[in-house]
């Protein structure tokens, strides 16, 4: 045992030298692009009901062994929905999600193209706040739990230029504790993990288009697609899943980007409304530290 | 090389999100709550509610229904916080189709107030399993349990049990339940967790330890009914064995992982034994197991229904199982929602009744 940790030792202690702490970027492609939902960066919208969501993600650590880059990363969100007001508060319902990952940016890139893998530990959860009780109406073939859950996500993004464009595009799968039971055989197991953390998803995967156009540098055309499947634990139960896209322009400036955006969603609601199917158009403002 | 890395992490993310996709195929046509069935256990004013929920045709259009902990009322007000706390109670349904049914509800008497149907034994009180009338005489198997420490766990399970009613038309006010002598194995396994007949044959199902491990035993179903268990086979390593003949004869499992509690009929359309229950613990699903004879070999649960309570993270819905003597259109499945006793809130008024679906297979 101890000649097997003599090699990890020896790396660690040659870390030092090509690891940097508290990086400023979290990783090479940036999510705050994204039309998810779960995207992190601060965002207010309303479409006939109010939306927020605050959230961030923060680089650890960075190393940058023969060209690759292998950044560690903690990120936590906190998003709040309305189910049923119009007030411009949203306080009926409530979701948060917190974790951390290793993103990896294979070598080779330049400064305009990247691929990026990540593989993350996420717990994500959504309640009712206060006295709050949902009205929709009982399906027995609904998703329990609002899409609750331990995941582990794993992300490959890519970046480039198409013409004048920045693009990227990102596929992601986070696969609930259930789901792996479930890729190993194991429904029975499957279902009392479900059961034990309250988790009634298998896995969520999503694809993501963004394009920015970089007209001037004080305002930047964004656009952004995001489409993500709620696959269920159990066969009897329906998939359910959402578009959300997004037109807006990004306006960067010394303390961040602040992008106003107008947004259409379709589909499956965010949180305990994942059972709701919704056609919305909004606007928004979204706020990306720098 | 970096697109070819690149590619080769896309299909193997890919192949991950195709692999977890694979769930099976949706295995029950229709499943639909049955307020009516719901409604009739609902209509007696003392009885308050019982889990458990076992059930048998005693012929003769009636149906007898058998419940574990039970909730009684100290008079017509139905107020759930004054009653009394039993632990098992029995019905009487006269009538097989819920819409023209009544149920008549049964427990004893101790000092006055009421008690348990079958009467507890010293610090050992009884819970129901699988009932079966295989000719004149009925059997009701469950298990003795006592108190080991405080709490909602706090009990364990000491010995089987089987008990046998020589005149099951009767009242059963008029029960005389008598031991069955069947061989006892204490705690591990208790035998009786559901129970399935055949032309001349009698399955108990038994389970063992803390992951409910099914076991099962063979009777003469001729013997069964006069209540005589002193003769079984049980089912061991993928055949049946004689205790006391040549070699060892205990009972092995037969699956992992099962329900502390089941029903096991013959679908007689599809010629299937189909075994019922709750999947999980805790905010669980109804599923069923198929097999195409009594020993199995069992399929893996395959769950079709999520009961409404099951959609609070504390819910504790458990005691699911089928009831094929009901008639009226469809298999009765029942359920009994409840929550961990540590949630503070009240429970709902339906809570710890037994609950009905419609399935159409």
């Amino acid at each position: 045992m101890a000649r097997r940790l003599l090699p990890l030792l020896g790396l660690l202690l040659a870390l030092p030298a090509r690891a940097e702490f508290l990086p400023e970027l979290p990783r090479a492609i940036t999510r705050t692009d994204t039309a998810s939902r779960d995207a992190p960066v601060v965002e207010l919208a309303y479409d006939g009901r109010a939306h927020a969501a605050l959230g961030g993600e923060l680089g650890l650590w960075r190393w940058q062994p023969r060209g690759w880059q292998v950044r560690w990363l903690a990120g936590a969100l906190i998003a709040a929905d309305n189910a049923q007001s119009r007030g411009p508060v949203p306080m009926e319902l409530g979701r948060w999600q917190f974790g951390g990952a290793i993103a990896v940016q294979l070598p080779g890139a330049d400064t305009a193209s990247a691929w990026e893998f990540a593989v993350g530990l996420w717990r994500q959860q959504a309640r009712t706040v206060g006295d709050f009780r949902l009205p929709d109406a009982f399906k027995a073939d609904a998703i329990a739990f609002g899409g609750s859950g331990y995941v582990v996500e794993f992300d490959l993004a890519l970046r480039r230029m198409l013409g004048p464009l920045h693009a990227t595009a990102r596929v992601s799968d986070r696969v609930h504790v259930p789901g792996f039971a479930l890729l190993f055989g194991q429904r029975v197991w499957a279902d009392a993990v479900g059961d034990a953390l309250a988790d009634n998803l298998s896995h969520q995967p999503s694809i993501d288009l963004t394009l920015r156009w970089p007209i001037a540098p004080g305002w930047q055309p964004v656009w952004a697609l995001h489409g993500e499947l709620f696959v269920p634990l159990d066969s009897f139960v329906t998939t359910r899943g959402y578009l959300r896209s997004w037109l807006g322009v990004a306006l960067p400036g010394p303390r961040g980007e602040l992008v106003p955006f107008a947004v259409l969603d379709v589909g499956a609601g965010a949180g305990l409304l994942i059972n709701r199917d919704e056609l919305r158009l909004g606007l928004g403002v979204r706020y990306v530290p720098r | 090389m970096t697109a070819a890395r690149a590619g080769r992490a896309f299909r193997m993310l890919l192949a991950l999100v195709c692999a977890s996709a694979c769930t099976d195929a949706k295995p029950v046509q229709d499943v639909q709550p049955w307020p009516e069935l719901d409604a009739l256990f609902r209509q007696d004013t003392r009885w308050l509610g019982g889990d458990g929920a076992y059930s048998c045709d005693l012929g003769h259009n009636r149906v007898l229904w058998l419940f574990g902990d039970s909730l009684i009322a100290r008079d017509a007000s139905g107020n759930r916080d004054t009653a009394y706390f039993i632990r098992n109670s029995a019905a009487i349904q006269t009538g097989y189709d819920p819409a023209r049914a009544f149920l008549a509800f049964s427990w004893g008497q101790t000092d006055g107030h009421p008690g348990s149907f079958i009467a507890e034994r010293g610090d050992r009180w009884f819970w129901p399993g699988a009932c079966v009338r295989a000719g004149a005489g009925l059997l009701i198997f469950g298990q003795w349990l006592r108190q080991t420490s405080p709490g909602q766990w706090g009990f364990t399970s000491v010995d089987s049990a089987s008990l046998f009613i020589a005149n099951p038309d009767a009242d059963p006010g008029d029960w005389q339940p008598s031991d069955t002598a069947a061989p006892s194995f204490g705690s591990d396994p208790i035998f009786g967790t559901a129970a399935g007949l055949t032309a001349d044959q009698l399955f108990v199902y038994g389970n063992r330890g803390a992951s409910h491990d099914y076991v099962l035993a063979r009777y003469s179903r001729a013997a069964a009914a006069i209540g005589d268990l002193t003769h079984p086979d049980y089912r061991t390593s993928g055949s049946w064995c004689t205790p006391g003949s040549s070699g060892s004869c205990t009972p092995s499992s037969i699956f992992s992982d099962g329900a502390p509690e089941s029903s096991v009929h013959l679908d007689a359309n599809r010629q299937i034994w189909l075994m019922f229950q709750t999947e999980g613990f805790g905010a669980t699903t109804l599923a069923y197991r198929t097999a195409s004879a009594p020993e199995g070999p069992w399929s893996a649960p395959i769950s079709f229904y999520r009961p409404p309570a099951s959609f609070d993270e504390n819910a504790f819905v458990y005691a699911g199982k089928a009831h094929p003597e009901i008639a009226g259109g469809g298999l009765a499945v029942s359920y009994v929602p409840s929550r961990f006793s540590d949630d503070p809130r009240p429970s709902p008024a339906d809570f710890y009744f037994p609950h009905f679906v419609r399935v159409s297979l």
